[in-house]
């Protein structure tokens, strides 16, 4: 008896499961009905005739982004249909500026992608990513050090790094290097292909001038009585070309 | 012309330009891949940094100025304030980072103190969420929910309130009622976890609740907030003021329309020992203030002007937009010290720090603009309404108010284009308790849609970590179901106008109900309504 009942029990909630989906929302999917509602508020708002705000116009855009993921355009086509919603004309004096960088993710037929708008209102497009590898602005001061890199991968030395312990396989003079740094702006980085040689500048670290870190040469202070000599030993010892 | 290194806020006509630069030249400190945030790099590869650090900021405060700065953070508390970086390897190093430094990257961002809400009626816990989302981070309350209580009485209510406020993320200051003419009652609240008084006239304002209230306040040291007898049904506004015997008060809603003496408790205003404050839906003088206000003072104060005799008189005495007018003008030459909400009881808490700098914007297009650099000066005098001047009153600028060296990490973080109306990011004793993030399935931060609302020091058990229980010291060592640190409300009976930062002014101001105007030292105080607000519907969607 109980056996049948717990048979009927099971047959029951099977059932229920096979025809009785409820949708349960994710918190994502709460989240997209909030764009959306937010969305349909500045719709209504340019259909009677309003500039839209900040808060207006970013739900708009994207939601029309997310949109154009869901009728199926492929990635370039979405992230191309973000710069195309709102001109300046359509929105408050201020507004243009106020909407700067937008990062949304729309679910495309490979799952969801994050797409970054900037300046959506006003700049037509995305950005190049062509940028040259531009010569970095060198600050004033500098001295010139030319840099060979003799491995088979790109090299990237940046602002802050000890140049005389940069990567083995850079053939530099690397005495010359001591307590330098490249004069560039905190952040610039400088690349080195495989196979090329650049020149950069560098200036000497400020401050108490004790480098720790870095690639393990030098750990104290680089001004101390035979502290260049010792960094050079080891940078011999461990195959640093130049040393 | 603005000056060329200054910065724009919001959509306003407000510019603010740094007095001094040390956050910019080549040691700039930058998180991320390749930057300078690196171990040996720009922070320190050994011991000897702060614990956290807010970076590159452009720094707005009220003591400290408008500087281009970071600031350095331990155990809570704001230790250092300069360039940020590798003492090691580079020059001029105020703020020591290390590799086990927490560093919030400020760069391109405001950074300016937690605001402070000195009249704060604590209706519903909603209002903590609305007050954190505005940039505040101290609130000096009264009430206990759903209770016109005009004050934090009784105990078993105080008990509850910092029992419930360990898992808010804002330091609590709180009001007990003090509308009593015999010191029992009210000690006994004082003692049982208060930081300070208050007198409501819907309670009882007369010369013996005020006389007792302030022999309490002189005794414990602890600040009196008054909102006097606007039926004029005990006494006069020159009687309250003769009841104050030269001792300091905090004359609440100033204007008056928020209640107190009418037509005429703007004449307490530019007096030595009055400090003053304004709240929200009068500042700055808006086209529909007017309008707002008489339906406002019957809903909250339980008014029937079209039935019960004597409530519409009463109500239109109480209502003048003429004295409104003469508001904005006295605080924008800094004779009103303070604003503040008067949350849910005729004010709107998340528009304290926004209305003051409404003001302020409002003030440079009728005044016009003051010596440079930029709009420092003003800028600096409205935030110190909203920051310093409320710690100062309350006895609790030790430890909040300003982003001076020793004070708490209370520390708000505004995108330039946002301020004043969506912060970043909100810092409380130095950890995240309010701010923006995205879909928390997102694959960056700010996916859409961005959203600001707690982070960590507002969950579990972290916010009373991060939060001080303000505290007489009578009440300093009470039982108190409480985990935060506490900190004694002090300096509060010797304060005069003069110690009001930056908002010193005093005058003899006169109220003239025949003639409808205001007059500071004979001269009309009248600004022109504000049509549009900046801060406001560029911004906002509804």
């Amino acid at each position: 008896m109980l056996s049948l009942m717990a048979t009927l029990y099971l047959l029951m909630v099977g059932t229920h499961h096979r025809y009785c989906q409820p949708v349960r929302l994710s918190p994502r999917e709460q989240n997209r009905l909030q764009v959306f509602a937010a969305a349909e508020l500045a719709r209504r708002r340019r259909a009677r005739g309003l500039l839209l705000s900040q808060a207006e116009a970013v739900a708009l855009i994207c939601d029309e982004v997310m949109e154009a993921a869901r009728d199926g355009l492929d990635y370039a086509a979405v992230e191309q249909r973000g710069y195309e919603i709102l001109y300046p004309a359509d929105v408050l004096e201020d507004v243009p500026r106020l909407v700067g960088r937008i990062e949304l993710e729309a679910l495309f037929a490979d799952g969801h992608r994050l797409i970054v708008l900037h300046d959506p209102i006003t700049s037509g497009g995305p950005p190049s990513l062509d940028a040259a590898n531009a010569e970095p602005q060198w600050l004033e001061g500098g001295g010139p050090l030319r840099l060979a890199n003799t491995s088979d991968v790109p090299i990237a030395l940046t602002s802050h790094f000890h140049v005389f312990e940069a990567n083995r396989r850079l053939h530099f003079d690397r005495a010359a290097a001591w307590g330098m740094r490249l004069a560039v702006a905190a952040g610039v980085k400088v690349v080195i292909e495989p196979g090329q040689t650049r020149e950069v500048r560098v200036v000497p670290f400020g401050g108490a001038r004790i480098v720790r870190g870095h690639g393990g040469l030098v750990d104290g202070p680089l001004d101390a009585p035979g502290a260049l000599e010792a960094a050079l030993a080891l940078a011999r010892e461990r195959g640093y070309e130049g040393a | 012309m603005p000056d060329p290194a200054a910065i724009r806020l919001g959509d306003s006509d407000l510019w603010v330009a740094p007095e001094s630069d040390e956050v910019s030249g080549p040691d700039e400190i930058i998180a991320g891949w390749g930057n300078t945030m690196r171990d040996g790099l720009g922070v320190r590869a050994e011991r000897g940094g702060v614990e956290v650090a807010a970076v590159g900021g452009l720094v707005l405060d009220p003591v400290l100025g408008v500087r281009a700065t970071s600031i350095g953070i331990s155990d809570g508390r704001i230790v250092s304030v300069g360039r940020a970086g590798n003492p090691d390897t580079m020059d001029g190093i105020g703020v020591v980072l290390d590799t086990g430094t927490a560093v919030f990257d400020a760069r391109g961002l405001v950074v300016t103190p937690g605001g402070i809400d000195c009249h704060v009626h604590l209706l519903s816990p909603q209002v903590c969420d609305a007050a954190l989302a505005a940039g505040l981070t101290t609130l000096v309350t009264q009430d206990f929910g759903p209770v016109w209580n005009l004050g934090t009485n009784p105990p078993e209510a105080e008990a509850m309130m910092w029992a419930a406020f360990d898992a808010i993320p804002v330091n609590l200051a709180m009001l007990v009622r003090a509308s009593s003419a015999r010191p029992g009652p009210v000690v006994h609240a004082l003692a049982r976890g208060g930081a300070g008084l208050k007198i409501h006239e819907d309670v009882g304002a007369g010369p013996e609740q005020i006389r007792c209230a302030l022999d309490i306040a002189d005794r414990h040291d602890v600040q009196l907030a008054i909102h006097t007898d606007g039926l004029n049904e005990a006494l006069s506004l020159e009687d309250t003021y003769a009841a104050f015997a030269g001792r300091t008060v905090h004359a609440y809603h100033i204007e008056g329309v928020g209640g107190g003496h009418a037509p005429n408790l703007l004449e307490l205003a530019g007096r030595e020992r009055v400090l003053t404050s304004s709240t929200t839906p009068t500042v700055p003088f808006g086209a529909g203030a007017e309008a707002e206000h008489l339906a406002m003072v019957a809903a909250v104060h339980v008014l029937e002007p079209g039935s019960r005799a004597g409530d519409a008189e009463i109500l239109r005495h109480r209502v003048r937009e003429w004295t409104m007018s003469a508001e904005s003008v006295l605080h924008d030459l800094g004779v009103i010290h303070m604003l503040s909400s008067d949350s849910q009881g005729m004010g709107r808490i998340g528009e304290v720090v926004r209305r003051a700098f409404q003001c302020a914007d409002a003030m440079k297009a009728q005044a016009g603009a003051e010596p440079g650099p930029a709009d420092n000066e003003r800028v600096l005098r409205y935030l110190a309404k909203v920051t310093i001047n409320p710690a100062i009153t309350h006895g609790l600028a030790a430890d909040v108010g300003s982003l001076e060296v020793g004070k708490l990490a209370d520390i708000v973080l505004w995108a330039p284009e946002l301020f004043a109306v969506r912060p970043e990011l909100i810092l409380k004793a130095g950890m995240p308790a309010w701010g923006s993030s995205g879909d928390g399935d997102g694959s960056t931060m700010m996916v859409e849609p961005v959203t600001v609302g707690p982070q960590f020091a507002a969950t579990g058990s972290a916010p009373a970590q991060a939060s001080l229980a303000f505290l007489a010291g009578v009440s300093l060592e009470a039982e108190l179901p409480t985990r935060r640190r506490r900190a004694r409300v002090h300096g509060c009976r010797d304060l005069a106008a003069a110690d009001m930062v930056r908002n010193t002014r005093t005058g003899t101001v006169t109220v003239d109900a025949a003639a409808r105007e205001v007059r500071l030292d004979g001269e009309r105080m009248r600004a022109r309504p504000v049509e549009r607000m900046a801060f406001s519907g560029s911004y906002l969607l509804g």
